[in-house]
């Protein structure tokens, strides 16, 4: 690659790229819905290396399990979301935190539309089962993580997304235990 | 499904998947960006929503290269739509020509926001295909019903495209005489 340059964040030649149109480019951006009793708050994810990793490591993976995993929550209010991050900074329960009561993932898509397609995964902790401060989420996923010299398959979900209240992204709220908990994480692929 | 806006956004926020194709045969290069279609976003989607995968039954859950290909066509007046699942005008029978050699890699920083980099490599000897090239497609495994089920196609889908009618380069006569290589860059940013 010596002797190339840049264009548009991919190594090319001198050569120039045209055609800029509507669906060069799928977005992913992930929208989080927090719903407990009083409190509800919404706010947009920081994707983290992990997720970007394992997303495009499906596109040179051979064979394993989809991506859906689970969602965990934290009590951070301090702690920036970086890219290198692999894990929520204080997970509520032990490590990677307390798994939901439930855990579902949801598809919807047009094929013959430009509408974003949305993946909808949504995680509910019943009354009395979590609580504390809630300043942090984060969505794991799974994948082939070390997919990119063959085909090997993380066993072990890791963050893949994150919100958080250090990023400004929502005001940390002390968690109502009368009443359950829901996260609602929307990835919306969007064709731009 | 519930709908939400939210305004503020920062680095991160977005993950784009943005692929660039390079196109070489003797005195010929051309350069231009794919439009992605439905499928192809329909199955990255899917291994996104899919969590297992039953080795033993008949829906597997599979990577994207289990079955892939890059193919070429002939069209030069077809603007490519999200609907689309195939080259219109394929080189050889449906869906096309399959190169003499194809292979891929990828390029990733864990530490970084450096855009990981995907390369899908194909190469037909000289000779081997003729005609106008007006239009090339990226052809991946199609998880697309593991919406539900986790099944897949057997045979690749196309998931997306660069075509000269869509402005992003201009079609040109093959050189038979020399070999034509397809190189598809497919990063992975953070915006």
């Amino acid at each position: 690659m010596h002797n190339h340059k840049v264009i548009n964040m991919v190594t090319e030649t001198d050569n120039e790229i045209v055609g800029k149109n509507i669906s060069d480019t799928l977005s992913l951006i992930g929208i989080v819905v927090i719903e407990n009793g009083e409190n509800k708050v919404i706010g947009r994810n920081h994707w983290v290396g992990q997720g970007l990793e394992t997303i495009g490591s499906y596109l040179v993976g051979g064979a394993g399990d989809g991506a859906a995993s689970n969602i965990y929550i934290g009590s951070d209010t301090a702690t920036a979301t970086t890219v290198s991050m692999t894990a929520l900074a204080s997970p509520i329960g032990t490590a990677p935190g307390t798994a939901p009561n439930t855990f579902t993932a949801n598809y919807s898509i047009n094929l013959s539309s430009t509408v974003p397609a949305t993946v909808l995964y949504t995680a509910v902790w019943n009354s009395g089962t979590v609580s504390g401060t809630l300043g942090e989420v984060g969505l794991y996923v799974k994948g082939y993580t070390g997919g990119l010299s063959g085909s090997t398959y993380a066993t072990n979900p890791g963050l893949g997304a994150r919100m958080a209240s250090a990023d400004g992204t929502f005001t940390a709220f002390t968690i109502s235990t009368t009443v359950a908990l829901t996260v609602s994480w929307f990835v919306k692929f969007v064709y731009s | 499904m519930e709908e939400y806006n939210v305004e503020k956004a920062s680095v991160g926020d977005f993950i784009g998947i943005r692929g660039t194709v390079k196109i070489e045969n003797g005195e010929h290069i051309a350069i231009g960006r794919n439009h992605w279609v439905g499928q192809g976003l329909e199955t990255i989607g899917a291994f996104l929503v899919w969590s297992g995968w039953n080795s033993g039954g008949p829906y597997g859950f599979y990577g994207a290269v289990l079955n892939w290909n890059i193919y070429i066509g002939s069209d030069t007046s077809t603007t490519t739509t999200v609907g689309m699942t195939s080259l219109v005008s394929p080189i050889g029978t449906a869906p096309g020509t399959g190169p003499n050699t194809n292979s891929y890699s990828a390029r990733y920083y864990s530490t970084s926001t450096t855009p990981m980099v995907i390369t899908y490599i194909a190469t037909w000897n000289a000779g081997t295909v003729s005609g106008t090239l007006g239009e090339a497609g990226l052809y991946l495994t199609m998880n697309a019903n593991g919406v539900t089920n986790g099944a897949y196609a057997s045979s690749p889908g196309l998931a997306s495209r660069l075509s000269a009618a869509d402005g992003s380069f201009t079609a040109f006569t093959i050189n038979t005489a020399a070999a034509l290589t397809v190189t598809w860059t497919v990063s992975l940013v953070y915006a």
